[in-house]
């Protein structure tokens, strides 16, 4: 029986999508969601952890790290179950949504819903008297889009934020003054989660001067003047400062707050060719301006063959490089450089410049970022409505001989209620 | 003894004072309780406004002044909602009690300046702050609502009403502060959300004061058994402002708080 069926369906779809917009599921979402969060949040999350405080955490308690690392709870954030609570709470916001914006339909096609405080008899001096009709007097409409509003909102923010994840691009990467990023490979760092980008950047970018004031070990300032050419375009001066990424494009480089010395050397290759070589050395918020040695010890492989570099630079008016280089564990060369002396490593001839400072970088993009930022001001700006705003209907008609009054107002409406109450206690 | 802490000291004990003719129940002492509360408001207003132009920059940044700064917010909040709504007035024993034992708590912690370096020289970090602070104020008061009713000292046809009212108040102010900070973030750092525990802990604030607000809406849940539950997400407000760093690492720590 077709009738039969379609009714059948439609019955099933209609249960099937008020559970979806169940405020129950919801509960038990949010209930959830509390709970994962309460986790990450409190027990050690890997990511998070140094290598050095990851050995340390799993020595001090081999066996619970092991059993929270099975159960998901090393890294509660990027759990599947985690995700599907995201996905979840979209589909239970969506529904709930649809079901508020049928509310606020009926609302102005002048019926009222179900889940609205109905008073009869309602005195007539308690508001000025609408004039009679089918619709009678409304106010306070707009607060009954307020949480509709707010449920969308947290739907975008939701959805822009899963889009975010997977478009994001996240690197940190450094840069000495005088010294320009125009390729990806070999100087950016990816971050976890990052997307891949590689070869040559569609933007150069030349650190000009830097600008670092400390203050007990804390910057009290920090500003880099930069060179930036976009491609194809004409080459331009910008300031970048904490809490003002300089945009290029779709993307925004911002300060990393992390400062050092530069060693800067010329390289001479064995087929004549020379190459600039920058050697970063950090040096402690705490020692900006001292000139200590800054060390930094490194294996690097030349023709199979690991070369060990132990380096101590020296910045200041007379800087100064220590090395010692050892190959095969015979001293290659080990002595001090000032600014024009050269050391020949046998595979290459090492000059010494000088020094300049470096700064720490951050390159990110993602285009969803202006969706969460909407997406929270939808949702803030829709709880507001639904704060400052109390929808309220004054409807008259007629009932036999005489006139009913009939009055809806939002369960939590108390100053209605408490009108109503004072005047029929005066009565 | 230094004339801080004598004049914070003062002000704990004025709103102490509310407090304990508060606790009487008696409508003749409630004004007075109030003219205390006021006065007390008054003084820290003027030792808040002192401390700016003393410092140089906006109290806001240590905990010292962030507890100076809460504390305000709540007995400034509560002042003008039992001023609009008397027979909230009851709340004021949890609020006065709590602006008393935060400003004493004050008196503990480092009143050195805490220079701002530049990631702190922004707006920003003022509308989050007082965001954060407004929610606390907010939320005490809720809480305040709560416990009363729950105790018997606010009886009023009312009551459940305002006490969601307040609730959702906190709530929305709670995500104001979230939203701003992580505005805020992905102008200093890049990035507008790193799951971080002080982050972690708000987002699970926000939740469980979404949790009762929605659990509010079931039927059997509207009325005190509400109330009781409704102080679980007050009790980890109060855990993330002031209880999280002290026990775990986190980027807040870093700038701020010192």
């Amino acid at each position: 029986m077709p009738w039969h069926g379609n009714r059948c369906g439609f019955l099933l779809r209609r249960r099937f999508f008020r559970l979806l917009a169940s405020p129950v599921l919801a509960l038990a979402l949010l209930g959830l969601m509390l709970l994962a969060v309460l986790m990450g949040g409190t027990l050690p999350q890997t990511v998070r952890l140094s290598p050095q405080e990851l050995d340390a955490w799993h020595q001090a308690w081999p066996l619970l790290s092991l059993w929270l690392e099975r159960l998901g709870l090393a890294d509660v954030y990027a759990t599947t179950g985690f995700q599907f609570l995201y996905v979840a709470l979209i589909v239970n916001l969506t529904a709930g949504t649809a079901a508020h914006v049928a509310y606020l339909f009926a609302w102005f096609r002048g019926e009222t819903p179900g889940r609205f405080l109905h008073l009869s008899k309602l005195p007539p001096a308690l508001l000025s008297l609408p004039d009679a009709g089918t619709n009678g007097r409304r106010r306070g409409s707009l607060g009954l889009a307020g949480l509709p509003l707010s449920h969308a909102g947290i739907v975008v923010i939701i959805v822009a934020a899963l889009v975010n994840s997977s478009d994001r691009l996240g690197a940190h990467f450094e840069l000495a003054e005088g010294e320009v990023l125009s390729q990806a490979n070999g100087k950016l760092r990816l971050e976890r989660g990052s997307r891949q980008i590689e070869g040559e950047l569609d933007f150069r970018l030349r650190l000009d001067a830097l600008r670092v004031e400390m203050e007990g070990g804390r910057f009290r300032e920090l500003q880099a003047r930069v060179s930036l050419q976009q491609a194809g375009g004409a080459l331009r001066q910008e300031t970048l400062a904490v809490n003002h990424p300089l945009r290029i494009g779709s993307s925004q480089v911002y300060l990393d707050k992390n400062v050092g010395q530069a060693g800067v050397f010329e390289r001479t290759l064995p087929d004549g060719q020379r190459r600039r070589l920058l050697i970063n050395f950090i040096q402690p918020r705490e020692d900006w301006g001292s000139n200590w040695p800054l060390t930094r010890d490194e294996t690097m492989v030349f023709e199979d063959i690991p070369v060990n570099f132990r380096m101590a630079l020296t910045p200041g008016d007379a800087p100064s490089f220590r090395l010692t280089a050892e190959r095969r564990g015979k001293p290659v060369f080990d002595g001090v450089l000032a600014p024009g002396e050269v050391a020949d490593l046998g595979v290459y001839q090492l000059k010494f410049i000088g020094t300049a400072p470096w700064a720490g970088l951050y390159l990110a993009s993602g285009q969803a970022l202006k969706w969460i930022f909407s997406g929270f001001v939808l949702a803030l700006a829709g709880f507001a409505l639904h704060l400052l705003l109390h929808p309220r209907r004054l409807r008259l008609r007629r009932e036999g001989d005489g006139w009913l009054l009939e009055a809806w107002t939002l369960r939590d409406d108390w100053r209605f209620e408490r009108r109503w109450r004072e005047w029929e206690s005066g009565r | 003894m230094t004339a801080v802490m004598l004049v914070q000291g003062g002000i704990a004990a004025l709103y102490l004072a509310a407090v304990i003719l508060l606790w009487s129940r008696q409508d003749r002492l409630a004004r007075p309780a109030i003219a205390l509360a006021a006065l007390g408001f008054a003084i820290h207003f003027g030792l808040l406004a002192w401390r700016w132009h003393d410092i140089g920059q906006i109290p806001i940044v240590t905990r010292y002044e962030d507890l100076t700064v809460d504390s305000l917010m709540i007995v400034g909040l509560y002042l003008a909602v039992q001023w609009r709504l008397p027979e909230l007035r009851q709340a004021g024993l949890l609020a006065l009690s709590m602006a008393g034992l935060g400003l004493t708590w004050a008196l503990f912690h480092n009143r050195d300046v805490f220079p701002m370096g530049p990631a702190l020289r922004t707006n920003w970090l003022i509308i989050h702050a007082q965001l954060n602070s407004l929610a606390i104020g907010a939320g005490t008061l809720a809480a305040g609502v709560h416990l009363a009713w729950l105790a018997g000292r606010i009886d009023n046809p009312d009551t459940p009403a305002l006490a969601g009212r307040l609730a959702a108040w906190a709530f929305l102010l709670w995500a104001a502060m979230v939203a701003a900070g992580s505005y805020w973030a992905s102008l200093a750092w890049g990035r507008y959300w790193g799951w971080d525990p002080i982050e972690s802990w708000s987002f699970a604030t926000l939740m469980a004061y979404a949790f009762v607000l929605h659990l509010r809406q079931r039927p059997a849940w509207r009325g005190k058994r509400w109330a009781e539950v409704a102080l679980f997400p007050y009790a980890m407000m109060l855990f993330t402002t002031y209880g999280l760093l002290l026990v775990r690492r986190s980027i807040h720590g870093q700038y701020l708080f010192q």
